[in-house]
């Protein structure tokens, strides 16, 4: 793949190489069953920023999201074409290691799938994979990253407890807890907020917001409200293309693209 | 005719139906009960059969089909598990999906008798095992393997595919996504099915009746390849002696236990089923 043919098309796509990008997609194409899903993304995720890929239903922003951690492997009849850099290497190389990339870049889905086991031990189940942790280390693994969601204060008296008997919200920042305590650099989000009420979505809001000085995240939605308030970079996607990225005052105060100023100002995409 | 009777001539049906189905069933319990239960005492449950059941108990014909039906359990289960494992998460072919469909349900619709012949065409004699209880429990963990596989193929196949997602972003390896996530909620399907199975091989003569059992005499074996006795062949050679009203009496008695046994089986598949809906509910 030609480096400069695509650092060329991310030019004219509103971004700069930017020296602090994590996770870049070059010329990026998925079919699904041989329909085109993604066409030719080229997408630079920008070091402790919310990086925010918005667009309309079956735009194929998760098509696009889940390729960051190959959770897309498990898709029956995908095809991938092009490549992703994680720190300079392509996460498609044969001999990576699905479960060391995924420990790398974690990935919170948008309905809250906790296991039937108790508060800590949905904790502690990613990390738990990766190594072997003492009693102690167990706790304190739970505290730090329940304290990290801000879960600490409702459910420390009760670690023990069955996970489901948290709240859907509870539930949501139970699974980004889980993810933390993997020791993620990147975190990608799949509208984590859609399936919560107003008052859960805010504290995952502001929960992101704090989170972005310790990881990189990648996150989804179709709510523009919400983008205008958490995010650092804008992706706007339709119909499997970038149709223009760059920051968010950018994209909502001077688009470029038609396009772009329709969708961000009134909700309406005819691309 | 008007719509409103027309509803109710159809659900007037429904109820006689049901009614129809549950009296038969209270029917030919309360028969049985009525009869056995004059048959079952202590002394019954607990000694040795005697002139050929005519006298006696019934004590190693429990023995000897529990024995059957659990080592069945044993064998079949593990099979059960993995065979709903891999159906549900590896394959991934539709025609191979249907292939192996078509061969569960007709493995399941086998005449049981078949599965006696072919026990002891394969194994009494091609084998030369000779008459061996653990033969049996073989059959019979064939016969009962397609209910466990199909009650355990839907339990895991049930759970949402979000939940296998989460565990393999946080970097879980496939086999690890199985054996914490998958499994636990697959083995209360499993042990449904299994409890259905034995309910229904408890009571089965055919397949046991060639391979497996002797008529009179039977202990405890000593090894695998000794017959036991067992409780519906023992029924069966009772009700080949039926002109003796003692010979009547212990038939009667010993079908009544053979009913709580499969009762029992049902009943806790029953509450087994209620219990765990964890996953798949939400
Ligand atoms: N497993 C699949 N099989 C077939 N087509 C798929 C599959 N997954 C996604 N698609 C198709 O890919 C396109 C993009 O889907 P994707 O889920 O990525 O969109 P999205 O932008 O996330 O939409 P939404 O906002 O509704 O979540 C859609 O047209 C969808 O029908
Ligand atoms: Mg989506």
């Amino acid at each position: 793949m030609s480096e400069k043919h695509s650092t060329l098309k991310l030019i004219q796509n509103g971004l700069s190489k930017h020296p602090e990008s994590v996770l870049k997609a070059i010329n990026l194409s998925v079919w699904i069953n041989d329909s085109l899903i993604l066409n030719d993304i080229n997408l630079y995720v920008k070091r402790n920023r919310i990086n925010c890929i918005i667009g309309p239903s079956g735009a194929g922003k998760s098509t696009l999201i889940r390729s960051f951690n190959r959770i897309n492997d498990e898709t029956d009849g995908l095809r991938a074409k092009g490549s992703i850099r994680f720190n300079g290497s392509d996460i498609y190389d044969k001999d990576v290691d699905t479960s060391w990339l995924r420990s790398r870049i974690g990935m919170v889905f948008q309905k809250p799938a906790v296991f039937p086991v108790s508060i800590k031990a949905n904790v502690l189940m990613g990390i738990r994979h990766h190594r072997k942790l003492t009693r102690l280390e167990e706790l304190q693994v739970s505290e730090k990253n329940l304290k990290a969601v801000s879960l600490w204060a409702e459910v420390s008296h009760r670690l023990d407890d069955k996970a489901s008997s948290l709240s859907a919200g509870q539930q949501q920042r139970l699974c980004i807890a889980r993810t933390l305590a993997v020791e993620p650099r990147v975190i990608l989000l799949d509208e984590p907020t859609s399936a919560l009420d107003p008052v859960s979505s805010k504290s995952i809001e502001d929960l992101l917001i704090r989170m972005k000085q310790n990881y990189t995240i990648l996150f989804v939605t179709h709510n523009i409200p919400q983008a205008r308030r958490i995010a650092d970079e804008l992706i706007f996607m339709c119909d499997g293309k970038i149709i223009e990225a760059g920051p968010k005052k950018q994209l909502f105060n001077h688009p470029r693209k038609e396009a772009t100023k329709k969708y961000l100002g009134e909700d309406i995409c005819d691309c | 005719m008007s719509r409103i009777l027309k509803n109710r001539l159809f659900s007037g049906i429904s109820w006689i139906s049901l009614g129809i189905c549950c009296l038969i069933l209270v029917f030919l319990i309360a028969v049985i009960a009525w009869n056995g239960i004059k048959a079952i005492n202590f002394d019954f449950l607990m000694s040795e059969s005697r002139h050929f059941g005519a006298s006696g108990g019934i004590y190693y014909q429990i023995v000897g089909s529990l024995l059957m039906v659990l080592v069945a359990a044993l064998i079949s289960l593990p099979l059960a598990l993995g065979t709903a494992v891999y159906k549900s998460e590896y394959l991934k072919n539709s025609k191979l999906q249907m292939l192996s469909d078509s061969l569960i349900y007709g493995l399941n619709g086998i005449p049981s008798i078949v599965f006696g012949l072919f026990g002891l065409i394969f194994f009494v004699n091609i084998l030369n095992t000779g008459i061996s209880w653990f033969v049996g429990s073989v059959i019979l963990a064939f016969m009962i393997l397609p209910t466990i596989v199909l009650a355990s193929y839907q339990s895991i196949n049930s759970i949402p595919d979000h939940y296998r997602e989460s565990a393999l972003a946080l970097g879980m390896d496939k086999w690890r996504v199985i054996t914490t996530v998958l499994l636990p909620q697959g083995i209360s399907g499993a042990v449904t099915g299994l409890l259905i199975g034995l309910a229904r091989a408890v009571g089965e003569t055919a397949p046991i009746m060639f391979i497996a059992t002797a008529y009179s005499g039977a202990r405890y074996p000593d090894s695998l390849l000794e017959p036991v006795a067992a409780l519906p062949t023992h029924i069966l050679a009772l009700a080949q002696q039926a002109t003796d009203p003692d010979a009547l009496q212990a038939a009667w008695g010993a079908s009544f236990v053979l009913i709580c046994l499969v009762t029992l089986f049902s009943i806790s598949a029953l509450f087994i089923r209620k219990r765990t809906q964890i996953l798949s509910e939400r």
